[in-house]
């Protein structure tokens, strides 16, 4: 095994991890607003992108589709996502949540999965699409670090991957709209009185995370092929990421995406460990559900008294 | 349209796996997201064991089902420590793990093809499948499965019902009163898992063909439809949920041929259901008056019954939390049948007190004895098992179950046989039962309670009193009341004093940490006093 490699490595773990974090950083936005596990939550970034790819007209075309149509697809991948976060919540999950009745908004949101992962699957029922690159990054070269081999792509995911986070974490600590979130998520009922609309507050979180999804949809799914499923994998990862970093922040779950984006790279291509690409969806998830039966993070376990 | 055998095979195990989700989400209130992959788990396992291991299909669904109540251990071990959405999260999470470890394993599970088991060896079998009979012998296999799990939902309902609806509706309330929560709710996933996996072996060999598309979460949530839509709480329920799904899935298919069509016809009935208020097709049995004693008749003339109290002393009991010093030093004995007040400003100490007595706080320093033996390292189940009971300073969250239902709860520590005995119905279980009920009917009649009333509808001073009763139920012998009069009027104080000055004379224990100085000066026979330190 040779440093080139362990630099590879650590370079596509951390692109693929970054997309990981923007989802889990949403993913956690909302727990900690709401207390709501948003589910269908990578179901919505798959929604965004096959509305993206239709409105692009890029159903059956080549992977570069030139500027201003790129710029209408992302556009569109980030409305629809958003606008459909923020639906989900306001119509679907709100109704339950307001009887606190959790099995009532858990049974919403796995029913929504099978919803929209339905209508994706009777929308574009080929088995895989290709999704649009944001520049042609096939057609440069990889650059040369020592023995290491870059992939261009993985530089700029990694780039939008830490632009975006650090916008959201701006959003959210030094704005006025951070600041409303931030005591919803101190005292919903304290935050209501003090005069918050707190009910559009927390649509517009759901909306922001939705975003965030979006963002990270767009710029790994060109690297892969694009099925109904797509965002619900990826959906599975955010949570993963999300749950390791113990629900806590946003911050903290786009630092754990990053993690998760390396160990699960390492233990897809590293021939040391003898595991292969079999386990890069897996090993992610039975190493959270590991960690979620051995030593369950505070806020997930019961309270006692 | 004609039903044919392997269809109706499908639909009982379908029935099976359901009823066994009606423990873990109408009872328990644990949202399994993970049915549909026990119930692939225990099919895989077979189709395994057949077409590797050349198994006897016998030992293959042994082989399944057992696989999957191990699992289903694993999940409640895991599952009895967290709270409720975490619990959908885990299971939903364990559901596609399993659908995607059954894709990336083609070697043992043969992919995306699945596994083909061989014609079966059985000659009355091939010759019924040949006459146009189809398979007789696993249709009745099924309709055997089917009712075997009725019948164990059934037996075990008495038992696991109240404790798993208690332990639900108010997990920290329930375990204060003894409630055994973790090990109820991991025999919920484990009796779940083991019907799954009992269906799954049985699907698998009925039709033949171990397809990974059908044991994926979809399977998860439409089990979850069918519980949820018939009214998670009943066996009935499964079965009327069953009925709206076996309908809904042929007309649907009718309209078109696409493979969206059943995830999308799924989610939008679950999505229905829930929106109309997810009650249930079933409704819930209205609780019907219980012959015996009620607040109708004067509750003053309780049964003759004894509630033998025990010694309980504190030695030198210290707790510090960090740097603040709550208790140092404090001692303490309370005589049989005697009631020692514990007064003291706010912050001195009192509930810290009770809960090291009690077993959920541990002390830096000190000892505290029951009877004799001492009792400082036993967890709080083990002291309630020994009769040590506390009430809690808050009154239990409401709950639709009644009164009945929460004190025959209550006296699960009292209970002289386990949850296998119910579900095998030996006549020890039955007898056990027989005095467990017989134990609530006198705590209710004391406790001066109606045993048909909801715990939504009792007011702040018949909760605590509940409490009490659950306490009884359960064979307290010393009881540890915290505040037991905070927010009460005149007259419920009163009430409270009289039901506890009776206990008393009938030789109970009782420690009572309480602000109230009448109350304390009408039952009290020792007094010790703390100080904010």
């Amino acid at each position: 095994m040779t440093v080139g490699l362990v630099v590879q490595v650590v370079v596509s773990g951390l692109a693929v991890g970054a997309a990981y974090g923007l989802i889990a950083a949403g993913f956690v936005l909302v727990f900690r607003l709401t207390g709501i596990l948003n589910l269908a939550h990578g179901d919505l970034l798959g929604a965004g992108l096959f509305a993206a790819l239709a409105a692009a007209g890029a159903t059956s075309a080549p992977r570069a589709i030139g500027t201003p149509r790129y710029a209408l697809a992302a556009a569109v991948a980030l409305a629809v996502a958003a606008v459909g976060s923020a639906l989900l919540y306001l119509l679907l999950l709100r109704p339950s949540f307001r009887r606190r009745a959790e099995l009532g908004w858990i049974g919403t949101a796995v029913a929504a999965v099978f919803v929209i992962d339905a209508t994706l699957l009777a929308a574009f029922p080929r088995a895989g699409y290709v999704f649009p690159d944001a520049a042609p990054f096939d057609r440069l070269r990889p650059i040369k670090l020592a023995d290491a081999a870059i992939a261009p792509r993985a530089l700029f995911v990694l780039a939008v991957g830490l632009v975006t986070a650090a916008a959201a974490d701006a959003l959210l600590t030094r704005t006025r709209f951070g600041l409303g979130l931030r005591a919803i998520a101190d005292d919903p009922v304290a935050a209501a009185l003090s005069g918050l609309r707190t009910d559009r507050l927390v649509a517009a979180a759901f909306a922001v995370a939705g975003a965030l999804a979006a963002i990270a949809g767009l710029v790994v799914a060109p690297a892969t092929v694009l099925a109904s499923q797509t965002g619900l994998v990826l959906g599975l990862k955010g949570m993963a990421a999300a749950l390791l970093a113990g629900m806590r922040s946003p911050r903290r779950a786009f630092a754990a995406g990053l993690a998760l984006g390396v160990a699960e790279t390492a233990v897809a291509t590293l021939p040391a460990l003898h595991l292969g690409p079999a386990w890069r969806d897996i090993g992610p998830l039975l190493l959270v559900l590991a960690y979620l039966a051995w030593r369950p993070p505070a806020i997930a376990r019961q309270p006692v008294e | 349209m004609t039903i044919h055998a392997a269809d109706l095979a499908h639909i009982l195990l379908l029935f099976t796996a359901a009823a066994g989700l009606t423990v873990a989400v109408g009872w328990a209130g644990l949202p399994s997201l993970a049915q549909g992959a026990f119930v692939g788990l225990g099919a895989y396992t077979t189709a395994v064991a057949v077409t590797r291991y050349h198994a006897d299909p016998v030992t293959a669904a042994a082989a399944g089902t057992a696989a999957a109540a191990a699992a289903g251990l694993f999940v409640g071990l895991a599952a009895a420590r967290l709270r409720t959405p975490f619990v959908a999260l885990g299971t939903w999470l364990a559901a596609w793990a399993f659908s995607l470890a059954v894709g990336a394993f083609p070697a043992l599970t043969g992919g995306a093809r699945g596994l083909v088991l061989p014609p079966p060896q059985l000659h009355a079998e091939a010759l019924a499948r040949t006459i146009g009979l189809g398979d007789p012998a696993l249709l009745a296999v099924s309709a055997a499965a089917a009712a075997l799990a009725a019948l164990l939902v059934v037996a075990l309902r008495p038992r696991l019902h109240p404790v798993l609806a208690l332990a639900r509706d108010d997990p920290a309330a329930a375990a204060a009163a003894g409630i055994p929560v973790a090990r109820s709710r991991v025999i919920a996933l484990v009796v779940s898992a083991l019907l799954a996996g009992l269906a799954g072996s049985l699907l698998v060999l009925t039709v033949r063909v171990a397809d990974p598309t059908e044991y994926g979460p979809l399977l998860s949530v439409e089990l979850l439809l069918v519980v949820l839509v018939g009214g998670a709480d009943r066996l009935a329920g499964a079965a009327a949920g069953l009925v709206v799904l076996a309908l809904a899935r042929p007309l649907a298919h009718a309209v078109t041929d696409s493979p969206a069509i059943e995830p999308a016809v799924t989610g939008g009935i679950l999505l229905a259901a829930i929106a109309l208020g997810g009650r249930g097709l079933v409704p819930r049995r209205s609780p019907r008056p219980r012959p015996g004693p009620t607040t109708t008749t004067t509750p003053a003339a309780p049964p003759h019954v004894t509630w033998p109290g025990a010694r309980l002393e504190a030695r030198q009991v210290t707790v510090h939390f960090g740097a603040v010093r709550a208790l140092d030093g404090v001692d303490l004995t309370v005589q049989p049948g005697t009631c020692h007040a514990v007064v003291g400003p706010n912050g001195s100490g009192k509930t810290t007190l009770l809960r090291v007595l009690a077993g959920t706080v541990e002390p830096q320093q000190g000892r505290v004895v029951l009877d004799g033996h001492d009792i400082t390292a036993e967890p709080a189940a083990a002291r309630r098992r020994r009769g040590l009971a506390r009430t809690l300073q808050r009154p239990p969250a409401s709950s639709a179950e009644t009164v009945a239902t929460a004190v025959l709860a209550g006296a699960e520590p009292a209970r002289a046989t386990g949850p296998l005995h119910a579900a095998l119905r030996t006549p020890g279980a039955r007898r056990d039962h027989q005095q467990a009920q017989n134990r609530a009917r006198h705590a209710i009649a004391l406790a001066g309670l109606d045993p048909t009333q909801r715990l939504d509808t009792l007011d702040n001073a018949e909760r605590r009193l509940l409490q009490l009763a659950q306490a009884l139920a359960g064979g307290a012998r010393v009881l540890l009341l915290d505040e037991p009069s905070t927010g009460m009027a005149e007259a419920e104080r009163d009430r409270l004093r009289d039901v506890l000055a009776r206990l008393k004379d009938q030789g109970l224990t009782l420690v009572l940490v309480e602000h109230n100085a009448r109350l304390v000066a009408d039952l009290a026979d020792a007094t010790t006093t703390l100080t904010a330190l």
